[in-house]
This record gives C-alpha cells, structure tokens and sequence, in this order.
C-alpha cells in the first residue's frame, strides 16, 4: 500500500525511499526550480534511499542519509521532497 | 614545460582529491588565486618514472557542471575551455569515492558529455574494502567506456604505484580504453543521469558494503540535539584558549625580538627621520604583523584539522538555527569564529559561504566579532577604570565587563546580519543542503601544506597592506617636526596631530578628547597600536608593557569614567583596521563594500560611544 509522506514527516530512524522532489509549493518560480536543481544534485533523486538520522534542537536542520551521503537540510527543504516509507527495503 | 602533459583532478568535495593532489605533488605545489575572484588555484608537478613532468591542476570541488558557487564556476570554465586564463587540461581525472558510487558516478557521466579525455580515479578504495564493500573496476570501466583506477590507500607506500598510473606513457594505454564520444551529445537532464549512474553502480557493485561504523557511532554523539551543542561549545573553548593561551609564549619571543632590533636599529643609527623611520616605521610595522602570527597559525590549525576530520560541517549544522535568526545559514560560522582571531582570515574564509549575498553579509559582519587585536585596548582601559572586585561567586567585574564587550560584538553583529538581509543583501532565503562527510583522521602532509600555502597567503595580503599604512601613518605622525622649545609630544605638531585636533569637532560630544582624536590616526593602522599612540601622546616611552602599566595610571588620573566607557564602547564597533577594509576590497572587488562597512561601522560606534557617555554622566552625577 503506497503512501506519500514529506521528508521532514518521517519518523527519525526510519527508512523511505523517494518518490517525487520539488512542486510541493513551499517555494515558487525560479527559486523553487533551483531548490529542485540543487536537490537533485545533491542526490534527493527519485528512486533514492533516505533514512532521517538527525534532526538538531528547536526546528533546527535535519541530517539525512540519501544512498551513501549524509547531508544537511532545512525542513523547509526537505518539505520539497516526497518519500514513500512502504517501499524501502 | 609547455609541452608537459595536463591534468586537470575534478571531483565531488570530499572524494579525497585534494589529498590525492598533495601525494602527487609534494612541495611541488604552488597555490595562488584566479583572477578577479577568490578561489583558490593550485597547480603543481610531479615526474613520471621515464622523467617527463606532469602538471596537475587541483580544481574546486564541484557537485555537478551546473555551477552554484563561485568555484564551481571555475571548474565548469577550466573543463569546458572557457576560462580566460587557465587553459583547457589535455585530459581529465575525476576522482570519485568508492563508498559512493551511486551519487560520484552522475559527475563523471556529466564529465562524459564534454568529450575531453577522461579517467577516473576510484578513491577511498581502502575504505571501501574495510566496510566490505567490493566494486568490479572492469565491469565498471566496460560500463562507463572510460578508463578506470583504483587508487588505494592515499598514503606514503602507494605514492609511486599512483604516479605511474597518471606518468605520460601510462595516460597513452589508458586512452587506448578510452572512447571518444561520436558526437556532442545533448546534455541529459540530472534525473536521467542520476537513474543511469544508479544503475552502473549496481551492475559493478559485487558486495554491499556496510555503512562507515565509526562516523555513525560518533554522530550519534556529535549531531545529537543535546549532547552536540555541548561538544561544540568544548571544542570552541579549547580552540580559543589554545589561540590565546597557547600563542602567548611564541608573542613574547617576537615582541622581544622586534624590540631588541629596534634597540640595536636605533643604537647604529644616527638619530633623525632615518633611524625613525625604520624603528617606528619600518619594524613596528612589520611587528604589529608578524605578532599575530602565532594566533593565526594555531586557529589555522585548528580550522584544518576540523575541516580535514569532518568536524566542521557538522558544527555548521549544529549552529544552522542561530544563524537562521539573521538570515544567514550554518556555513556562516566558520569565517565569523576565524574573526575572533582577526578578521582578515575570517573574510577571506567566507569564500567557503556559496550565495553570493549571505558572502557578502558575512564579510561584512566579520570585523564585528571581537578580534585579538582588541584585547591590548580592552585589557589597558578595564585595568585602569573598572575595580578588580569580585561581583558574585568569584566572577570578576573586569572579566564581566570584558565577557559583555565580546557579547555585544555577537549580538550586533546577528542585528546588523537580520538588517542587511532585510535591506541591501535580500534575496530568498538561503539554502542549507551541505554535505556531512565521513569522519576522517586529517593527514598530517595535507594540513602542513594547507597550514603553510594559508600562511603565506595572510603574511603577503596582510604584510603588504599593514607595512604600508604602518609607513604611511609614520609620515602622517612624523612631519612636520615640532618647532624649537616644543614642550608637547612631537605628534602633536604633525598632520596627525592637526588632523586629530580637528576630528576632536567631532568625537567631543560623544567624550573624546583631543588627545584620543589624535591617537585615533595611528590607531587605524591596526587596534593594538591604539595604546603605543596613547603612550606617545601621553609623552611616555619603553617597552609595550611598561607603556601601558603607566598608562593605565595616567588615564585614570585624566579620563572620566564616562570617557573611559564610552572609549570601550567605541572600540566594539570602530572600523580601526586599513588592513580589514583592503582585504575587504580584494574579496568584493571593488571599493563600494569596503566603503560601506568603514561608514556602518563609524555611525554604529559613533552612536555607541555616544550613548554610553551621555548615559554614564547621567547615571554619575
């Protein structure tokens, strides 16, 4: 059974995989198509494997491990990513 | 050497490039600068075994040929043949990182498109086979069509096995395994590039790997929301204390070195403007340089063995939620902590922040943080005007008073950050996205390179810069002499001097008295000459020490209380350092920004200084 969370909904330590990134609207125009750029780059691609391992006080940014790399987001940012936990591994 | 073959190394940050561009060069590095920005250039050499030489250009690390910062501008530039003047490498090696094949391997597709000759180094291979991973180089190079080598263990052993790799003859064979593409091909948009090197990573991935133990075992302590905060705030104690505590000995010896070649300078030397000139001039110029050359080294060391472990990105995003306040992000901390010690590495530290604007804004904050060189002024006027009295439980109320300068510095410098955001430097918000590398243990070759190359480059920006305005003071101070049966100071008489009594128009609402005014011309060459000057005009002379143990005894006898606050209030905000403002005007390019800070930061401790007086007269009459 699909389901489509944001990145930043998933539960810490759990594993999703990547189902949709940009479009969700937090961002518009030109900065959301470079949101959605530097994302990818960063390997938030569809397909990928995300697990959220951290996450630092008071709203503060989340460490997220995509595929092999660990990297930091906003939760704005990872609010443009959508995971889908039902299908990781 | 023009007919020397050219490399250019490319790779993600963080695939171990720069390290396998040390074991290749050695000393036979040069860094300098490209022209018109601030990234950094480094090319060097190294012999093959038949004795040709290879040069070898260490470009920015880049995530992909989509420049978002300025360095990897330059690297998409240099690759694509479009730099103005760094000329396209006759072949290409991207290093990538073996524990990360499904992420690396979308640069060297990108790379791939460009049709240049390409090869590609499967870093960390050591690491990969501890954590168990195994990659099928063949099958990854029959994937790819590029020439693949596994270059393992980046240490002493290997470095003739990886010279031969990358030797003239050997780059010959391995272009015979290279296939030049038919045609430009359409650039592919990054999820198709990310869906094949996904699936080229399968194909050549024999066995998973497990996940590097130990940078997850100390993340687990180090980004935790708690403990992390916490080990920060450690590691910035013993960093600081080893800036202050540590370089105190080292300072001592160049103070007394400096003092004794003036000694003997002015012993040979007949007295007149000559012996002046190069005693006060020359080598007081050249000490009020090297003197912080002790601190800068130790913060140097301390930022290369964080960044090298893997640390540094991680206190970023630990400190990403303060910054966020003023609209910066974490990346801002690691110039604004630079500029504890002086702010010329911390603004030229920035060039690590990637927007453009949030650069910017932090340049401009930097000389805001409380730099060491404050603390010779600070440490003179709390001695002399505030008692040595306990306020509660053992706190000091000097120590108090100099806690509360360093924290008006940090919180002036978020406000003025949030204001500029909200003004001058607006634009969406900023971006987090950094990568976390693994942890590491630093290489002690690439920090004595790295400390060494950073070195130079401060000693000839900031050398040249304070050399000149120390000379250019000198003269301002020295000419015209005092007429004959002067009884003031000779300073008084000079241009300085004329120049302070007509500045005091201005500074005596807000406290200052003429001899401040005056004080304040020689001051501009760097803060800590502030109490020399003092000295000077107070007609006292001997050693560093001596002038300000007597001089705290004058100024308690000539200052008011109110002066003296407002004096300390003053000096937060001040834009009292040529040397700030001129590497300011290297790293924005142009004197609009350098012109900017010196008003915001003029109108900032002119209104400071103002209300403490006005403030403390109220209060104490």
């Amino acid at each position: 059974m699909a389901q489509e969370i944001t990145l930043r909904e998933l539960p810490r330590g759990q594993r999703a995989r990547i189902v949709r990134v940009g479009a969700n609207g937090v961002a518009r125009g030109r900065a959301a198509d470079d949101l959605e750029q530097q994302l990818l780059i960063m390997g938030f691609a569809e397909g990928a494997l995300v697990e959220l391992r951290h996450q630092a006080a008071f709203g503060g940014p989340l460490a997220v491990k995509v595929d092999g790399r660990l990297v930091a987001v906003r939760p704005d940012e990872a609010g443009e990513v959508l995971v889908d936990p039902t299908r990781a591994p | 050497m023009t007919d020397a073959l050219r490399l250019a190394l490319v790779g993600n940050p963080n695939s171990g490039k720069t390290s396998l561009f040390n074991i290749l060069t050695g000393s036979r590095q040069k860094v300098g600068n490209y022209p018109g920005v601030t990234v950094e250039r480094r090319v060097g050499f190294f012999s093959a075994p038949d004795g040709s030489a290879i040069e070898v250009v260490d470009l920015p690390g880049a995530y992909s040929m989509d420049p978002r910062s300025a360095d990897e501008r330059i690297a998409v530039d240099v690759l694509t043949g479009q730099h103005t003047t760094e000329k396209k490498p006759d072949g290409i090696v991207c290093v990538i990182d073996a524990t990360n094949l499904r992420q690396h391997l979308r640069f060297v597709l990108e790379l791939k498109c460009l049709g240049s000759p390409l090869v590609v180094a499967l870093n960390m291979m050591d690491l990969a086979r501890r954590d168990g991973l195994v990659i099928d180089a063949n099958r990854l190079e029959e994937e790819l069509g590029i020439p693949v080598v596994p270059t393992v263990a980046v240490r002493k052993r290997g470095v003739s096995d990886l010279v031969a790799k990358f030797s003239a003859h050997a780059w010959e064979r391995l272009m015979l395994r290279w296939a030049p593409p038919k045609a430009d091909l359409p650039k592919p948009d990054v999820r198709s590039l990310q869906r094949e090197s996904r699936r080229i990573a399968a194909a050549a991935t024999i066995h998973e790997g497990l996940e590097h133990l130990l940078t997850r075992r100390l993340d687990a302590a180090l980004l935790h929301p708690v403990v992390g905060p916490a080990a920060l705030l450690a590691i910035l104690f013993i960093v600081f204390q080893a800036v202050f505590a540590w370089a105190e000995a080292p300072m001592g010896w160049i103070d007394a070195g400096i003092i004794s070649l003036q000694g003997l300078a002015s012993k040979s030397l007949p007295s007149g403007y000559m012996e002046s000139f190069i005693v006060d001039g020359i080598l007081a110029g050249v000490g009020s340089v090297v003197i912080f050359l002790p601190q800068i080294l130790i913060l140097f060391a301390f930022i290369l063995i964080l960044e090298a472990s893997g640390y540094m990105a991680r206190a970023a995003f630990l400190m990403d939620r303060l910054m966020k306040v003023s609209g910066l992000s974490g990346r801002a901390f690691i110039p604004l902590l630079s500029s504890f010690a002086c702010a010329i590495p911390g603004i030229m530290a920035a060039r690590t922040v990637e927007n453009s604007r949030d650069r910017l804004t932090t340049i401009l904050i930097a000389p805001l943080m409380t730099c060491s060189a404050r603390l010779p002024v600070y440490t003179l006027i709390i001695a002399a005007f505030i008692p040595n009295e306990a306020v509660f439980l053992g706190i000091g109320m000097q120590g108090m008073v100099l806690f509360s300068l360093y924290l008006i510095g940090i919180i002036s410098a978020l406000i003025v950050a949030a204001a500029l955001k909200a003004t001058i430097t607006t634009h969406s918000p900023p971006t987090l996205l950094m990568e976390l590398p693994k942890y590491q243990v630093p290489r002690v070759r690439d920090l004595v390179i790295g400390l060494f190359s950073r070195a130079k480059i401060f000693l000839s920006r900031a050398g040249k810069i304070i050399l000149l305005a120390m000379i250019a003071l000198w003269v301002l101070a020295s000419f015209p002499g005092p007429p004959p049966g002067a009884n003031e100071a000779a300073i008084n008489y000079s241009f300085a001097g004329i120049i302070g009594r007509h500045l005091e128009v201005v500074l005596a609402p807000i406290g200052f008295n003429w001899q401040i005014s005056v004080a304040l011309i020689p001051g501009m060459a760097a803060r800590e000459v502030m109490v020399g000057a003092l000295g000077t005009i107070y007609s006292l002379s001997g050693s560093e020490e001596a002038v300000a143990s007597g001089l705290a005894g004058v100024l308690k006898g000539v200052w008011s209380l109110p002066t003296a606050l407002a004096f300390l209030a003053w000096y937060v905000f001040a834009p009292q350092c040529l040397s700030t403002l001129v590497v300011t005007k290297r790293e924005t390019n142009s004197w609009r920004w350098p012109t900017f800070m010196f008003a915001y930061l003029f109108v900032m401790a002119y209104c400071a200084a103002g209300i403490t007086y006005w403030t403390a007269r109220a209060l104490l009459t």
